[in-house]
């Protein structure tokens, strides 16, 4: 049986604090949870706006999970550990 | 079937019920003030709405800004970097963003780095980053701790190094240079200026700077350096040589070599000058087409007196010994240019050219022939002439005269004599203890050379008597048809200089 991976879009906006506080938060969480088994992006909208609506991406910060699926979005700086845990299933791998 | 359609209409209504509480999410996220900014598609294509939008000149103005800007998590996350720091690690953004900041550093700066994280001290240090192509980049971080919403992050500034080295090795290069390289603006005002163009025009960078190139450029060819510039605005790089003027009159010749330097917009925005002063090779230029000149003049010369003598010998003596003596008189005409060309035609040493042509006798010189007079430097033409003369001399003497049996005596002596027309040098050959003389019946091309010659190219009196003792031969010239004159002396100076 092939491992679960994570393929995950953390969408932020430049240096706002909310942004620097997702992706702090987003990293922390993979490092321990994940253990390795994750691919993440960070992806900047005021550089690349056009990625918002294919990820169905509306708000900044939004982590986007589109493996394994569904896809599933989270909301806000990632700092309720409940919520990424909810998104990414720890207890079911 | 009905079983299977309720397994489908639960599996939807699952997922319908999963997008709901997602948009619920997002929508209590928005009124809670959870999120920064709103993504909204338009005729434009989309457009990120940032909902407290006073940050925006600063995040323009860092994002924008040609230094790197980082900010760094205590644990050594990096949180957010500018363009200019993802170009120097050569990688997007994105790559970089969440990224450990001491995986893109070499290790022994990594453990400074994660200690200054720990402290809240503002400090700076010379870092030295991985690029992505295995390149080592040279940079200066400056950090300042920062809370950003009751949290602690490190906000740090990096400064290329190797830029600012290049720039520094590049103002080396420039200000060692020989040559003269300045800058100018479009309207000729001068923007900088080196070393090298303070030597060459006279003016310090201090007098140079603001004023306009005009200065140094005669009013005659202002229309000239409108020109030049006008071509330059066309993208096309100059080479020109011109006069110019220095700061203390002097003209110079310089070769310039203009380049435009082209703005952000793509339009030329100033010029680049490098200039060498040439008058030296322009002079150079013109001391080698006179020696041209010169040798060939001097060839022509020497064929000509080939000629005559050819011409000459062909009317007194047969074919059998035709050969033979003409081979000696071209050897005693090449012996004279031998030591013309050994002293770059400055001139011979009169008794350094009577031995040369003597050199067949040189067993006899100081016994039976004797040597005596002043140093005196011969120009070209008396010492070619002077020299087929003794050569002349020394042939007949040798058949006919002194040097014919085992005793006779040659002397040779000269002397400058104050008469009543100014100087004269005067020469002297004269046999004794040869077989007794008579006078030739007929004057062959010997008599042309020692007298005709003579008188001809030095404008001299030439005295030659059959007396019993034996022949005396003398030459009296004016010293200035003689002896090395100013008139051949650039020569000399050109030879020198090489």
């Amino acid at each position: 049986m092939s491992e679960l991976r994570y393929a995950l879009t953390l969408f932020v906006t430049g240096i706002t604090p909310r942004s620097m506080r997702a992706v702090a938060n987003v990293r922390a969480y993979c490092d321990n949870e994940l253990n390795g088994c994750y691919d993440l992006e960070i992806v900047d909208l005021y550089e690349h706006p056009e990625r918002a609506q294919p990820a169905n991406v509306i708000v900044s910060p939004t982590l986007v999970r589109s493996e394994p699926k569904p896809v599933r979005l989270l909301f806000g700086d990632m700092s309720e550990k409940k919520q990424l845990n909810a998104l990414l299933k720890v207890g079911q791998r | 079937m009905t079983s299977e359609s309720g397994v489908a209409q639960t599996q939807e209504i699952d997922a319908l019920r999963a997008k709901l509480a997602e948009a619920e999410d997002m929508l209590r996220a928005i009124r809670a003030g959870e999120v920064d900014a709103i993504v909204v598609g338009g005729n434009n294509g989309p457009a990120v709405y940032t909902l407290k939008g006073a940050a925006d000149p600063y995040r323009l103005l860092v994002e924008q800004m040609s230094e790197g800007a980082l900010t760094i998590s205590p644990d050594g996350v990096i949180l957010y970097c500018n363009a200019a720091f993802a170009g120097m690690i050569g990688r997007p953004r994105e790559q970089l963003v969440g990224a450990l900041i001491a995986d893109h550093v070499l290790s022994c700066d990594a453990t400074w780095l994660t200690n200054l994280l720990n402290r809240t001290s503002t400090e700076g240090r010379a870092v030295r980053l991985k690029g992505c192509d295995g390149m080592t980049l040279h940079t200066q971080f400056s950090s300042a701790p920062m809370t950003i919403e009751g949290e602690l992050v490190h906000c740090v500034v990096v400064t290329d190094l190797s830029r600012q080295e290049l720039r520094v090795l590049h103002e080396a290069i420039v200000n060692a240079s020989a040559d003269a390289i300045y800058a100018l603006q479009l309207d000729g005002a001068i923007k900088s200026w080196n070393a090298g163009a303070e030597r060459l025009y006279g003016y310090s960078a201090h007098e140079a700077i603001g004023r306009n190139i005009r200065m140094v450029i005669p009013a005659e060819h202002h229309q000239d350096a409108d020109d030049v510039f006008q071509r330059l605005s066309n993208g096309q790089h100059q080479r020109l040589e011109v006069a110019c003027v220095t700061k203390t009159g002097r003209s110079v010749n310089i070769a310039l070599n203009l380049s435009p330097i082209l703005g952000a917009d793509g339009r030329m925005s100033a010029v680049a000058v490098i200039a060498r002063d040439v008058t030296e090779r322009i002079l150079y230029e013109e001391q080698i087409r006179n020696l041209m000149h010169e040798v060939n003049h001097r060839a022509k010369n020497l064929l000509t007196v080939a000629q005559s003598i050819t011409r000459l010998m062909t009317k007194e003596m047969d074919a059998a010994v035709f050969a033979e003596v003409l081979e000696e008189r071209i050897a005693a005409l090449a012996a004279s240019q031998d030591l013309l060309t050994k002293s770059n035609w400055t001139g011979v040493e009169l008794s350094e050219l009577v031995r040369s042509q003597l050199s067949h006798y040189a067993h006899l010189l100081g016994a039976r022939i004797k040597i005596d007079g002043p140093a005196l430097r011969l120009n070209s033409s008396a010492a070619q002439n002077l020299g087929m003369a003794i050569h002349e001399l020394s042939t007949n003497a040798a058949k006919y005269g002194s040097l014919s049996n085992d005793s006779g005596i040659v002397r040779i002596s000269w002397a400058v004599l104050d008469k009543d027309r100014g100087q004269q040098v005067q020469l002297k050959w004269s046999e004794e203890g040869g077989p007794p003389l008579s006078p030739p019946t007929h004057r062959g091309f010997g008599h042309t050379v020692i007298v005709s010659m003579a008188k001809r190219s030095l404008d001299a009196d030439v005295a030659l008597e059959f007396r019993r003792e034996g022949l005396v031969w003398i030459f009296t010239a004016p010293i200035a048809k003689i002896i090395e004159s100013g008139a051949e002396s650039w020569l000399a100076r050109f030879g020198t200089r090489r």
